[in-house]
């Protein structure tokens, strides 16, 4: 009976004191979790707080627990034996999800801090960043357990529910003699550090060269597209100006008209001086200005040069008159001027109208002058019997009669 | 879009990389320095020295960390470890403060051998470490 009795007391007194060996984890290797009990046994003689584990596995439908505290592998903190001993408790608990292998859904995982009464929670625990429900959920979900639970005390003291527990440097002969050495160095802190935003200075910079570069063939693609479908005016290029003697404002088109054929090009190389008129002898007009005259065809509206020239060309302006009917030889026509030429029946030695360029008075020459007109107005009134060399003896409707021009 | 809008982006996506470029190359230092410039010094052997604070462990970590990421933390019931290129770095209570240990990479996981061994070196020891995971250790 002493001896059954002594017997029952070493085991009570196994239960309470030693935390007890671990049998097969779901989670942890027996050495593991036998290690992790014993770290919060550690921690629960300094603090007086009880600290535990509780990972619900579901292993492809099979569910399995591991479970551990201060006072052993496999020992839940509901389950203590003496409830005063554990007036505050702290817990981690998780809930992993493993699926088959062939299923489309991924591993799963969550996990939370329960502290009773109060205590450390789990957003205390996420502030430290040393697991995830992705860690969880990953290939090593022991190492992230592990590191949560050990924590527990930490949080704990921090929370103010237990004292903060010291830790000093061990002595360097202690890792000598079991020869310790470091290994699996980490590499390099500036990599670690920097290298994400090294990375994206990096693409931001290709990137903005890219940009520019395809700006700047783009733009000249366009301005090609542009210069190739760049449309030509009808009718050829508009000259600045039409000639003087090519204008007769009683036959301009007014408003909507179909438009003429092209003027001849213009050649805009004025002579430095107007040609001078040799003297004749003849007297010149003071001060009347006739009105212009029409031009021989009237079907020939706007294109002064639809037929043949004729001894009438139109004047340039209010001050022109009918050109004259002869010249003499050697006289150069007026460059400026209207031409002054008779018709080439008439007068063997006027020039024709192509070879006004000869002359030196080139078709399409500068605007004439009032001098000029009125010097053409002279010499238009010495040509009252020309005719024009279209044969044609009509007259233009509207204009003077050469007969009935008043004398000027 | 014309193209001088275009260039002015493209020199714009340009010069924020630049920035971004020299704030990485020139911003943030070694944990040494950081932990020189913010916390007080009070003893120094070589390279090991000792810092203190008046924060408690766990916001001394968490200021550490997010200045200086390390390259793997452990975590024990009496202090926060840090592992970097050339250091180790430990935080662990002092009173109401904190106590900051750095130490170069071999004197550092001599000092603090029971709670790193395993799993940052080699040797054997009472803490081996996570050994690896238990029966059913998911696909």
């Amino acid at each position: 009976m002493r001896r059954l009795a002594t017997v029952a007391g070493a085991v009570l007194a196994l239960l309470f004191v030693a935390p007890a060996a671990a049998s097969a984890d779901v989670l942890f290797d027996p050495a593991d979790a036998d290690e992790l009990a014993a770290t919060l046994a550690e921690a629960y003689e300094g603090q007086r707080v009880c600290y535990g584990w509780r990972v619900d596995v579901d292993n492809v439908g099979m569910r399995e627990t591991s479970v551990g505290s201060n006072f052993g592998a496999g020992q839940p903190l509901d389950e203590t034996v003496d409830p005063e001993a554990c007036r505050t408790t702290v817990e981690f608990q998780a809930t992993i999800t493993w699926t088959s292998e062939s299923s489309e859904s991924e591993d799963s995982a969550s996990y939370q801090v329960l502290s009773l009464p109060t205590g450390p929670t789990t957003s205390d625990l996420d502030s430290l960043e040393l697991i995830s429900d992705d860690g969880l959920a990953g290939e090593n979900p022991d190492v992230d357990v592990y590191k949560a639970v050990s924590a527990l005390p930490l949080l704990a003291a921090d929370a103010g529910v237990a004292d903060a527990l010291e830790a000093s440097p061990a002595p360097e002969t202690e890792a000598e003699a079991a020869n310790g050495q470091p290994t699996n160095s980490p590499g390099s802190d500036f990599w670690r550090r920097a290298g994400g935003a090294i990375m994206w200075s990096a693409l931001l910079i290709l990137g903005g060269g890219v940009f520019a570069l395809w700006a700047i063939k783009s733009s000249r693609g366009s301005a090609r597209r542009r210069a190739a479908s760049a449309p030509e005016e009808p009718g050829g290029p508009t000259p600045e100006f039409v000639p003087a003697e090519w204008y007769d404002p009683n036959t301009a088109p007014q408003g909507n008209v179909r438009p003429g054929p092209p003027p001849p090009p213009y050649q805009p190389s004025p002579p430095a001086t107007p040609p001078t008129r040799k003297p004749t002898g003849r007297r010149r007009p003071t001060t009347e200005r006739r009105p212009p005259e029409t031009p021989t065809d009237p079907s020939a509206t706007g294109s002064p040069a639809a037929g043949p020239r004729t001894g009438r060309s139109p004047a340039a302006g209010p001050g022109a008159t009918k050109p004259p009917t002869t010249e003499q030889p050697g006289t150069e026509p007026s460059a400026t001027g209207p031409r002054s030429t008779a018709s080439p029946a008439a007068e063997p030695g006027a020039a024709e109208p192509g070879e006004r360029a000869e002359s030196g008075a080139p078709a399409g020459a500068p605007k004439p002058t009032d001098r000029d007109a009125q010097a053409a107005g002279a010499a238009g009134e010495r040509d009252e019997d020309q005719t024009p060399p279209g044969g044609s003896a009509e007259k233009p409707a509207g204009k003077p009669d050469p007969e009935t021009r008043p004398e000027g | 879009m014309r193209t001088r809008t275009k260039l002015f982006l493209a020199g714009g996506l340009g010069g924020v990389g630049l920035i971004v470029l020299l704030v990485a190359l020139l911003g943030g230092g070694s944990v040494r320095g950081h932990l020189a410039d913010t916390y007080q010094r009070v003893s120094s052997d070589g390279d090991s020295i000792v810092y203190t604070s008046n924060s408690r462990p766990k916001a001394v970590y968490e200021e550490i960390r997010a200045a200086v990421p390390p390259a793997d933390v452990q975590v024990d019931p009496q202090g926060y470890f840090m592992r970097y290129s050339d250091d180790i770095v430990a935080v662990t209570a002092n009173g109401a403060g904190s106590r900051i240990y750095i130490d170069d990479e071999r004197r550092g996981y001599a000092h603090w051998f029971p709670f790193v061994v395993g799993v940052w070196g080699t040797g054997s020891g009472s803490g081996e470490g996570i050994r690896g995971g238990g029966p059913g250790a998911g696909k």
